[in-house]
């Protein structure tokens, strides 16, 4: 409470933020202003800047400690390159956070998006304003977007250039065997990194939805990275057959089709159509629960 | 605080919301005039705060019709209309960020440039005496704070319809006295406030009329006078020197019923008058009247009679 309590009528008529308020006319919120007001409380949000840093400085790190350790990841896919070319950390790192990194990076976002509205019981402070719900929706949506290709553009970039600098810029060997140039390397390499997006931005749907069916934030986290873990367990059931390609976690490893020869892009654009209609299905629920619900918080 | 009646800038019209099983609200009717204080009142559950979530639009009814400054509202995916405002229960904000960062935020979200507010939000800062502590996170505020932060989102609406919800929670005596003050001078303005409260006092001071709820029903809907009128005749707690005697004296006079009181004493219910005649006799009698203390206050006493037993 303030020491000097000041709600006097003498503070004189209240000021209208803006002409209209006086008038008749209602106005609605556009969704670059609404996308505006959630970029604002993101940025303001510490968890968020902490995941951010970590996307940058965490891949340096892996990096260095790849190149410190005694053994190889022999194990993993280019594990055996990871100190004989600067792009094959990056590719490391990019299977390794397709199986819950990835999904974890964009459901603490996605989720806390929309079920932080709950937590902080806020949902009857921004409905209450001149915003739509459909507007408002969007713009979480848009945002959480945005996070998805800030969080795969930090990885991507962060783990190419310590790569290049800490390991060198050798040849990578494709998964046929064949050296790949390092200028060509780099450009798949990126490409690589942009084929996740899709199934990445397809999770944070998923987080969006189980945002607003459960609000709850621990759910909205918890319930994408538990799927993403599942799928991954799923895809290594033997007999699964064709559909293992509708499981996201196969779009994730879709990129592998560019380091073959042939270039096989057929994986790519088949993990893109299924992210695609993950999110297609995830979003639209999303909005009709969130439209259609009671505000019954405080 | 004239009452146009013609005109309300509220006005609910069989409003009915039903939880599963339970029947929150059942035909719910009442009419909000412009520049009136309108009070709301009930007992915990009695359906208050449902009833100002559907005003708000947080909450569709089952049935029924709302209309808000002339314009009957179709539950649609429309935002509130600029001109009204409240909240509900205990306003809640953005921890993370300052008291005047949210509402910077909350003006953007009401059409105002993004941090183009700036001073629209200090006048309603200062107009709710939270200008000090604009710049502190929110997630340290007191409960007091944060309902003054609250007032304060409401009013950078320019609202001419205010709901608000036990504004006064959490508020020390003198921000009560100025929350009161407040929301008068609102009313002054020519603005109406749909005022939810278990104060009786603040609604004795503010409203010119009152709904009451009881189990989702209206149980009264009016001027407050007229539910002042309601009350049945007070009990006044009389203390005697002798209560056995004093019971057998007002025995025999007529208008006076007397008992007594679990708590020593007696109870009698009697108009004045005749209290003044049982004080005569009694002293007659030779029983001394030791005190003679007021009982319940009228509109309390209406209040507790509305609301006590089945709707």
């Amino acid at each position: 409470m303030s020491a000097t309590p000041d709600l006097t009528p003498d503070a004189g008529p209240v000021a209208c933020p803006h002409p209209q308020a006086s008038g008749t006319a209602d106005r609605t919120v556009r969704l670059g202003t609404a996308v505006r007001v959630e970029v604002a409380k993101l940025v303001a949000q510490r968890p968020a800047r902490a995941l951010l840093t970590l996307a940058v400085i965490g891949p340096v790190l892996l990096v260095a400690a790849l190149r410190l350790q005694a053994g190889l990841p022999k194990d993993t896919l280019l594990g055996r390159q990871v100190r004989e070319s600067g792009l094959a950390p990056s590719l490391l790192l990019l299977g390794f956070a397709g199986q819950w990194l990835l999904p974890l990076l964009v459901a603490l976002v996605g989720g806390d998006i929309v079920a932080g509205e709950d937590r902080h019981g806020t949902w009857p402070t921004v409905l209450t304003r001149s915003c739509s719900r459909v507007t408002l929706l969007w713009a979480k949506v848009l945002v959480t977007a945005g996070w998805v290709l800030a969080v795969v553009l930090a990885l991507a970039v962060s783990s190419l250039l310590a790569g290049l600098a800490l390991v060198g810029t050798g040849p990578l060997l494709s998964l046929s065997g064949e050296p790949i140039p390092p200028g060509h390397g780099v450009l798949l390499v990126l490409a690589a990194w942009a084929s996740v997006l899709p199934p990445a931005l397809a999770f944070a749907a998923l987080a969006v939805l189980a945002g607003a069916v459960t609000r709850s934030t621990a759910l909205a986290v918890g319930v994408p990275v538990v799927l993403a873990l599942v799928m991954v367990l799923l895809l290594l059931v033997p007999g699964l057959g064709p559909a293992r390609h509708l499981l996201l976690a196969s779009s994730f490893s879709s990129w592998h089709g560019l380091l073959t020869d042939p270039t096989r892009l057929w994986p790519l654009v088949r993990g893109s159509l299924v992210a695609l209609a993950w999110a297609g299905v995830c979003l639209p629920v999303a909005f009709t629960v969130l439209r259609g619900r009671d505000e019954p918080g405080g | 605080m004239q009452a146009h009646r013609d005109h309300p800038v509220l006005a609910l019209g069989g409003i009915t919301k039903r939880y599963g099983g339970v029947l929150a609200l059942d035909d719910v009717t009442l009419q909000v005039a412009p520049g009136a204080v309108h009070g709301l009142l009930g007992r915990n559950g009695a359906g208050k705060t449902t009833l100002l979530r559907i005003v708000l639009a947080l909450v569709r009814p089952d049935a029924g019709r709302v209309e808000l400054l002339g314009r009957v509202r179709t539950h649609g995916d429309a935002p509130l209309p600029q001109q009204v405002g409240g909240f509900v229960e205990a306003p809640r904000c953005y921890p993370y960020l300052t008291g005047r960062r949210n509402l910077e935020l909350l003006a953007a979200l009401d059409g105002a440039p993004l941090g183009g507010a700036g001073e629209s939000v200090g006048d309603v800062l200062d107009q709710v005496g939270l200008g000090a502590g604009a710049d502190q996170r929110a997630g340290g505020y007191s409960l007091g704070m944060r309902q003054r932060l609250g007032l304060a989102a409401v009013l950078l609406r320019g609202p001419r319809l205010l709901v608000v919800d036990e504004p006064a929670n959490g508020l020390d005596p003198a921000g009560v006295r100025d929350l009161r003050a407040l929301l008068a001078d609102q009313a002054g303005l020519g603005r109406s406030v749909l005022l939810s409260s278990h104060s009786m006092a603040e609604v004795q001071e503010l409203c010119s009329d009152v709904t009451v709820l009881h189990r989702g029903v209206v149980a009264y809907d009016g001027p407050l006078g007229g539910l002042r009128a309601m009350a049945p005749p007070s009990a006044v707690r009389l203390r005697t020197s002798d209560d056995g005697a004093a019971l057998t004296v007002a025995a025999g006079l007529t208008g006076v019923t007397a008992q007594r009181h679990r708590s020593g004493g007696l109870s009698v219910t009697a108009r004045t008058r005749d209290r003044d005649l049982l004080v005569h006799a009694l002293s007659r009698a030779g029983v001394a009247v030791r005190s003679l203390e007021p009982g319940d206050d009228p509109l309390e006493a209406a209040f507790l009679t509305l609301t006590t037993g089945a709707a």
